[in-house]
């Protein structure tokens, strides 16, 4: 079989497995869940295997591929202006098309539909060149992302309260599995023709800017609209009887999925139209390549999305408000974080993301590696946030002293693991914790009668921030254990110590081997000269 | 310690392992068991064996490529460990090839030749066939793998693996703003028998040379002690 089709049935297996099986460990014992239930949550699973695979078999030669070309090409023709408003159009073009944002739009009405739209995108837009201005005149990443989350912060206690948890929210959210790939890939781009030391770690910190737009937009759109009149739906199926009614229930939503995925990809795809039109980067073949590519992209986000959204969100709910009208409402926290640190690998663009990361540090960072600080984090991020709904305390407890110790970690990690971090921010806040973990909280609170927009929302906020610190103090623990070994390496002098740095010459022939040793005059000076 | 080993240090040879993604771990361990301490893993990728799995998406598997540095005595029980270890007898595994070298910085060769005391006892079986091999490195822009390796199938080639690199020229780099931009080139390697090297190479430089836009820059190294190769 072929080796990377076999490479990725594992990975999309050993991905969606763990907490498909854990959910139905769950509704064994814990908290039953209805059996229609079940099958639809094994049925979205089986959608999520085959889309998550197809995605990331895709991303590679779609998303990533253009967005490197892209990154490249345009830091090639040094035009200033142009590197601007590429940036510019670039992100607000993929915001306006993200599927999340749109969900996002319709779960708050207290704003108008196009104008919350409009304003998040152009915040991204802005953010994105800003950040590609950023990597040009060399301004740390660290001084940039205090300076923006101070603003953020500041702007906090204007912001009306209901807001505060959606604002956080919405910059997880709208990064999500189309933009996150894409945008990462053009600061890779750019890194891959520099020449300077600083090229490694500057490929990572696009996205981090770019989430903070979004919070900024909503912050100043509820503090201009003055409402509170934040709400939530949450649709829960009805009436399912037969397995043929679960099938039925999957095929209705799958148009949706399949219009809403086409929106997002098509400005990336006419990117690619653009720009192989005036850069004429590829060959026929490539073309193809690419083509099959935005293929397995697309059909891979529908079969995911509507695997999430329809297969894992009536689980969560059930799970949660069970675990909320229950006597021991407290086991809401850890098995929150159980189920936090298998979901990570559920979430599309997080493989995008390691696998990158290990590319980049030529397998410094591994896969391995970053998935168990995710997973960590976000264990942790849902511990914190079922500590939230279970209590109801203010999500100002956590956001502060959160984003303070990531802000404060970034002057003592190696740079590159700071823009890493807060890259994964965006890249694990994707689809299945607003399909899973958002109607999980979301249930508690109903049962409990917690207030949702302030107790519930907030969840992705937390997701979104733990990586942060957790990659962190990855990359701190890292540079510990260099030091150390540096260190070691200074005390004890090297073997040889007597040996000087000369250089031994050895003789074209070879005599002290007996193997045949093949000098290099046999007829091979042709074909040099070309 | 040192002075155990009075004899001519042996000549030091480099050890290139080319195996898929994630088991260049194995090959590190399998050298610092015959105390060869200096390895180094790049990421590079297969080439595609056929254009419909290459356009389909599943056509470059990611290889590791291990540099590591033997001297030539141990050079002839690692070759047969790995070959063991990792299954390279079976077709698709991965090849591991030795190339000389000219000459080795003093201390290097000495920490090499150092730890002696492996008893080289037993007859090692020649793992090598008769054909003898070379290397076929070229290097070309960004881009121009595809056409580069038709090319050299068409020459008998059967397969290959790419590195990427950035091209330094003479001149210095262009600086734009706080950033300096060089060219994004690729390394092709290509293992060939020693009978098919100069068509291979002819055929590259028809189709990528330097006068081509791929600007390419092809040239072969002598390799010994292949195993791994599927002999065709």
């Amino acid at each position: 079989m072929n080796k990377i089709l076999k490479e990725k049935i594992k990975e999309s297996l050993s991905s969606v497995l763990p907490i498909t099986i854990l959910v139905v460990l769950l509704s064994i014992s814990v908290t039953p869940l209805p059996i229609a239930i079940i099958l639809m949550l094994l049925f979205g699973a089986l959608l999520l295997v085959f889309g998550m695979g197809l995605f990331t078999l895709g991303a590679e030669t779609s998303l990533t591929l253009l967005g490197e070309g892209v990154g490249a090409q345009m830091t090639k023709t040094k035009n200033l202006p142009l590197i601007i408003v590429v940036s510019f159009v670039m992100g607000f073009v993929i915001t306006v098309a993200e599927p999340a944002l749109q969900v996002l739009a319709e779960q708050v009405p207290a704003f108008p539909r196009t104008t919350l739209i409009y304003t998040i995108s152009v915040g991204v837009g802005i953010f994105l060149s800003v950040a590609m201005l950023r990597i040009l005149y060399k301004i740390s990443l660290s001084y940039m992302l205090i300076v923006f989350y101070g603003i953020v912060i500041v702007l906090s206690f204007f912001t009306p309260n209901d807001f505060i948890p959606l604002a956080f929210d919405s910059g997880g959210v709208t990064t999500g599995p189309v933009t996150v790939p894409f945008i990462m890939a053009v600061g890779l781009g750019l890194a891959s023709i520099r020449a300077d030391k600083d090229s490694a770690e500057d490929s990572f910190g696009l996205v981090a800017l770019c989430s903070v737009g979004p919070i900024l937009s909503v912050m100043i759109l509820s503090i201009l609209y003055k409402t509170s009149d934040a709400t939530y739906n949450l649709e829960l199926p009805q009436n399912l009887v037969t397995t043929q009614d679960v099938v039925i229930l999957f095929t209705a939503q799958l148009p949706t999925y399949f219009y809403e995925v086409g929106m997002a990809i098509w400005p990336i795809f006419l990117f690619f139209v653009l720009y192989q039109f005036i850069a004429r980067a590829y060959t026929q073949r490539k073309i193809l390549k690419v083509i099959v590519g935005f293929i397995y992209t697309f059909v891979g986000l529908v079969l995911f999305l509507t695997g999430a959204n329809v297969g894992f969100v009536p689980a969560g709910y059930y799970i949660g408000e069970q675990l909320g009208k229950s006597s021991v409402s407290w086991l809401l926290i850890p098995l929150g974080m159980v189920i936090g640190y298998l979901i990570v690998a559920t979430e599309p663009s997080v493989h995008v993301l390691n696998k990158q990361v290990e590319e980049i540090s030529n397998g410094a960072i591994s896969e391995r590696a970053m998935m168990r600080s995710l997973s960590i984090g976000v264990a942790i991020a849902i511990g914190l946030a079922a500590i939230r709904v279970v209590t109801g305390i203010s999500i100002y407890w956590f956001i502060i002293p959160g984003y303070t110790i990531a802000l404060v970690l970034t002057f003592f990690v190696p740079k590159i693991f700071t823009g890493i971090a807060f890259d994964s921010g965006g890249a694990v806040s994707g689809p299945m914790a607003s399909a899973f973990i958002l109607p999980l909280m979301i249930g508690a609170c109903d049962a409990n009668g917690g207030k949702m927009m302030t107790d519930a929302f907030g969840t992705v906020a937390m997701i979104a921030m733990t990586p942060l610190i957790t990659i962190q103090l990855m990359g701190l623990l890292n540079k510990q254990k260099m030091e150390a070994a540096e260190a070691a390496e200074a005390a004890e002098p090297i073997a040889a110590e007597d040996a000087i740095e000369e250089i031994i010459v050895y003789e074209e022939d070879n005599s002290d081997d007996g193997e045949e040793f093949v000098t290099s005059q046999e007829g091979q000076d042709t074909g040099n000269d070309c | 310690m040192m002075e155990k080993n009075l004899s001519r240090p042996k000549k030091v040879k480099i050890l290139v392992t080319i195996v898929d993604r994630g088991i260049g771990q194995k090959v590190t361990k399998i050298c610092n068991e015959m105390h060869l301490h200096f390895h180094y893993i790049i990421f590079g990728k297969g080439t595609a064996s056929s254009e419909i799995l290459d356009v389909l998406g599943i056509g470059t598997p990611e290889k590791d490529v291990v540099l590591s540095m033997a001297p030539v005595d141990r050079l002839k029980h690692i070759m047969p460990l790995l070959s063991e270890r990792l299954k390279l007898y079976k077709p698709g595994r991965g090849i591991a090839f030795s190339m000389p070298m000219s000459g080795i910085s003093g201390i290097i060769s000495q920490l090499l030749n150092h730890e002696m005391d492996i008893a080289s006892e037993g007859e090692v079986e020649k793992m090598e066939s008769n054909t003898k091999y070379d290397l076929v490195i070229s290097i070309v822009n960004s881009g121009y793998t595809d056409e580069l390796m038709e090319a050299a199938r068409s020459a008998g080639a059967t397969g290959g693996t790419l590195l990427h690199a950035r091209g330094i020229g003479y001149e210095e780099a262009e600086k734009f703003l706080g950033i300096s931009i060089q060219a994004e080139k690729e390394i092709v390697t290509i293992l060939s028998p020693r009978e098919k090297t100069q068509a291979i190479m002819q055929a590259i430089c028809n189709q990528c040379g330097v006068k081509t836009k791929a600007r390419g820059a092809v040239l072969s190294l002598p390799v010994s002690h292949v195993t791994g190769l599927a002999d065709s």
